[in-house]
């Protein structure tokens, strides 16, 4: 193992430890804090069961988004869910799926199952080349709208450059510069614990530039807003049930 | 009146360009000494204010998850930026309300998150300087806490809270907004907004029961201070005195007369207002509810009902069991407290009250949904409620009922612009301004359906629109409340 791999080994386990690290210290922080008072945004579901699929509805479907601004909610949503697809069909490749291959087996779940499935399934990695047609959407509309270019700073356009440089570098991988894909596969598994070091594809600087760019999104998660990922969560103004009146709600330091 | 220019009114509601700086020089009057030290704030800027704020601000965040989180996980989407009534009355860009809440965040970010200590410049972090303290007194006094802006938001992000959270910080280092504190300091000592002392309380009273037996026939009673009645009713002090608050107090007295529900004010808790929610402050919201528990023991009394007011409802409804519980020592067969509301269509719907609706014939009525109670409470056992039940009413004593544009109304409702402590005369071009987008829709159904009477039940709507209504050519006698309506329509003596 040259040096390089080294760096690129480096470089994996300082982001996962800074993103687990710093994500779990934010949680830690959230969930310690108290709400000394009931503030749901009314009208609101009066049980703990519909305050959760309150929040369900909007970390699913972003109802609230989709009420307040359409062009931000189709842009933003086709982005989630390309997001939420590229994870789904990253975190299947220990199971010998290729990223954007589509061999995976349904048909032990039955015939019915299997059917409804597999097209979907084989659909989605053709999405690919609508994260970063959305990332361009969303940069477009920060950009364009005197509203939003007032509220931009330097940090937002660079998270959305830096998703689309892992977008945009994934699409190419898969429709124009094919990696090395068992020597991709081979460093990505050295990384696992337990799993010898292997060397890093360096013949493939776009996978490179890929896996550089995913560590930096990990490293910045932390202090960014990507903490939306947690706090959506968290808003006492979403996940609180309106139920004051029957049920007395103290908090140790307001209750003197 | 002259240097102050309402829109000019359409009937749309057009999102305003960008016009940076556009209202930077409304601000409200600062709270001298006495004021700030009355109730428990230094009575001037302190020298070291600004490690001060540092350290108020971190002990907020520790005690306010609300706060915590919205600080952290806004995305700068903008979903929210054309939701402020202050904006698209003014274009003022830190009017939007994420660009009013950097202005706090900015200032976290640079002394809480490695962010913000390292790389200031690319993430939006400024130091607390004294501009920066400056722009936070003019524009946390130009946000009603009305909640719209959470609404819209993907996390719900309240920007009241977030406002509530800078009056508090501002407090604590001794810089305070007259109008709130004086009314807060009034409340402490004398028991309700306006000052008004027993003995003036009482004298009105029986004016009022006068002109009640001069024009019914009937003899209404406005009790005060009586020990052993079963409802105490809370109420916004504007009702005592107030046009056109007092006729619905008149309204109230008249429901509980016809339904035989024996009742009483008190000259301790003769006020629902609770000005301590505007400031963020915990201690002082907790000090005035507190007055309503002493008041509840020392009358006797079974059950607590509150006033048309909006905020106050709020505090009541969704705090006051947290604030001043818990209610066991009152009849637990009704929920505490109680709207008027509530009560009301209660009344109606089992028959107990006699209408004659044709006595608001002369009315074109609509209903104004007030921020705090649309978003911020609710009535009845069901969620939304607080929609149904006060337009309930308003069907039952009224033939002509049009709603406005639904984009204007129910939890979308724009606030009238005098809320969240901006009542005031300092701050008049604002709340002409904020006051824009209800106004464009109450035209709209002026023009197209004749609407002349625009039903609200909140105090501080009704005298807001009083007061601004003229600067865009509407009579004000064009707001009014609920139980207005229902003091026309209510027939006494009927039953029997
Ligand atoms: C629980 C999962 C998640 C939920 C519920 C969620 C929800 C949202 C919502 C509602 C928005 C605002 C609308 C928009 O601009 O699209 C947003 C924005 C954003 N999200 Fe997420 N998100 C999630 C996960 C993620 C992840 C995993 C990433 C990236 C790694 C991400 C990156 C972003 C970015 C960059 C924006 C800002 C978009 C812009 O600048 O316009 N989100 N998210
Ligand atoms: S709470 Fe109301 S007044 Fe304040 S920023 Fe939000 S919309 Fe504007
Ligand atoms: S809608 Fe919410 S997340 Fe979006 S900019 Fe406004 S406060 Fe931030």
């Amino acid at each position: 193992m040259n040096p390089i791999s080294w760096f690129f080994v480096g470089l994996a386990y300082a982001a996962g430890a800074v993103f687990a690290l710093g994500f779990g210290w934010k949680l830690w922080i959230w969930l310690r804090t108290p709400n000394p008072l009931i503030i749901p945004t009314t009208p609101a579901p009066t049980t703990a069961g519909g305050a959760a699929a309150r929040v369900a509805g909007e970390a699913l479907f972003f109802k609230s988004l989709f009420r307040g601004n359409r062009w931000t909610w189709f842009f933003g949503y086709l982005m989630h869910l390309s997001i939420a697809v590229a994870l789904m069909r990253h975190a299947v490749v220990p199971l010998g799926v290729p990223v954007g291959g589509s061999d995976l087996d349904f048909t032990a779940l039955g015939p019915a199952l299997n059917d409804l499935i597999r097209p979907i399934w084989d659909a989605t990695f053709r999405l690919g080349p609508l994260f970063p047609i959305a990332v361009i959407g969303l940069l477009a509309r920060r950009a364009w709208v005197a509203r939003t270019r007032y509220i931009s700073y330097a940090a937002d356009y660079a998270i959305l450059l830096l998703l689309l440089g892992i977008g945009g570098s994934g699409v190419l991988m898969k429709y124009v510069w094919e990696p090395d894909v068992d020597a991709v596969h081979h460093f990505v598994f050295g990384l696992n614990p337990g799993h010898p070091f292997a060397p890093a594809p360096l013949g493939d600087p776009l996978f490179l530039f890929h896996f550089t760019m995913v560590m930096t999104l990990m490293m910045v998660f932390p202090f960014s807003k990507l903490l939306h990922v947690g706090g959506i969560f968290f808003s006492p103004t979403r996940n609180q049930p309106d139920n004051p009146r029957e049920v007395r709600h103290v908090t140790p330091w307001a209750s003197r | 009146m002259a240097d102050i220019k309402a829109p000019e009114l359409t009937g749309r509601i057009d999102v305003p360009a960008v016009s940076e700086g556009a209202s930077a020089e409304i601000r409200p009057h600062v709270a001298g000494e006495a004021l700030m030290t009355k109730i428990g704030f230094p009575g001037k800027l302190v020298d070291d204010w600004q490690a001060r704020a540092i350290e108020k601000m971190g002990d907020l965040l520790s005690k306010y998850r609300s706060l915590q989180v919205f600080l952290d996980i806004c995305v700068q989407c903008g979903s929210c930026t054309d939701k402020c009534h202050y904006f698209l009355g003014t274009g003022d860009p830190k009017n939007m309300p994420v660009a009013r809440q950097e202005l706090l965040r900015s200032v976290y970010r640079r002394y809480f998150t490695p962010g913000g200590k390292y790389v200031p410049g690319w993430v939006g972090a400024r130091d607390l300087t004294e501009d920066v303290l400056k722009e936070w007194f003019v524009y946390f006094h130009q946000c009603s806490q009305c909640r719209r802006c959470s609404v819209f938001c993907p996390y719900g992000i309240d920007t009241a809270e977030i406002s509530m959270a800078a009056r508090e910080i501002m407090d604590s280092i001794g810089m305070g907004q007259k109008y709130s504190n004086e009314i807060i300091g009034k409340v402490h000592t004398i028991g309700n907004n306006l000052g008004i002392p027993d003995r003036a309380l009482a004298d009105t009273l029986e004016t009022l029961e006068e002109e009640a037996k001069e024009s019914t026939n009937v003899d209404v009673k406005l009790p005060l201070n009586v020990k052993g009645a079963d409802v105490l009713l809370v109420t916004p002090s504007a009702d005592f005195f107030s046009e056109p608050h007092v006729e619905g107090l008149v309204g109230y007295a008249k429901v509980f007369h016809q339904a035989g529900i024996s009742w009483t004010l008190s000259s301790y808790a003769s006020e629902a207002a609770n000005f301590g929610l505007f400031i963020g402050n915990y201690d002082n919201m907790r000090k005035i509810a507190q007055r309503i528990r002493q008041a509840a023991i020392d009358l006797g009394v079974k059950r607590i009902v509150i006033g048309e007011c909006g905020h106050a409802w709020r505090v009541a409804y969704s705090f006051l069991n947290t604030l001043a519980g818990p209610w066991d020592f009152l009849d637990s067969r009704y929920p505490v407290p109680q709207h008027v509301c509530e009560v009301t269509y209660d009344l109606i719907n089992r028959g107990a009250l006699k209408l004659d609706p044709t006595a608001n014939d002369q009315y074109t009525v609509t209903f104004h949904d007030s921020c705090n109670v649309a978003r911020a409470s609710r009535m009845g056992d069901r969620p939304g409620g607080q929609f149904e039940i006060p337009r309930g009413i308003v069907k039952a004593v009224a033939n002509k009922f049009v709603e406005m544009d639904p984009e204007t109304t129910r939890d979308r409702t724009f606030c009238c612009g005098g809320g969240g402590g901006l009542l005031t005369d300092e701050l008049l071009d604002l709340r002409v301004k904020g006051a824009m987008p209800r106004m464009q829709a109450l035209k709209r159904v002026m023009d197209s359906d004749g609407v002349n009477y625009m039903a609200s039940i909140c105090a501080i709507c009704k005298a807001q629109f009083t007061k601004i209504m003229p600067y865009y050519k509407v009579p004000r006698e064009t707001i009014g409340g609920v139980h207005q309506l229902v003091s026309n329509a209510i027939v006494l003596g009927a039953k029997e």
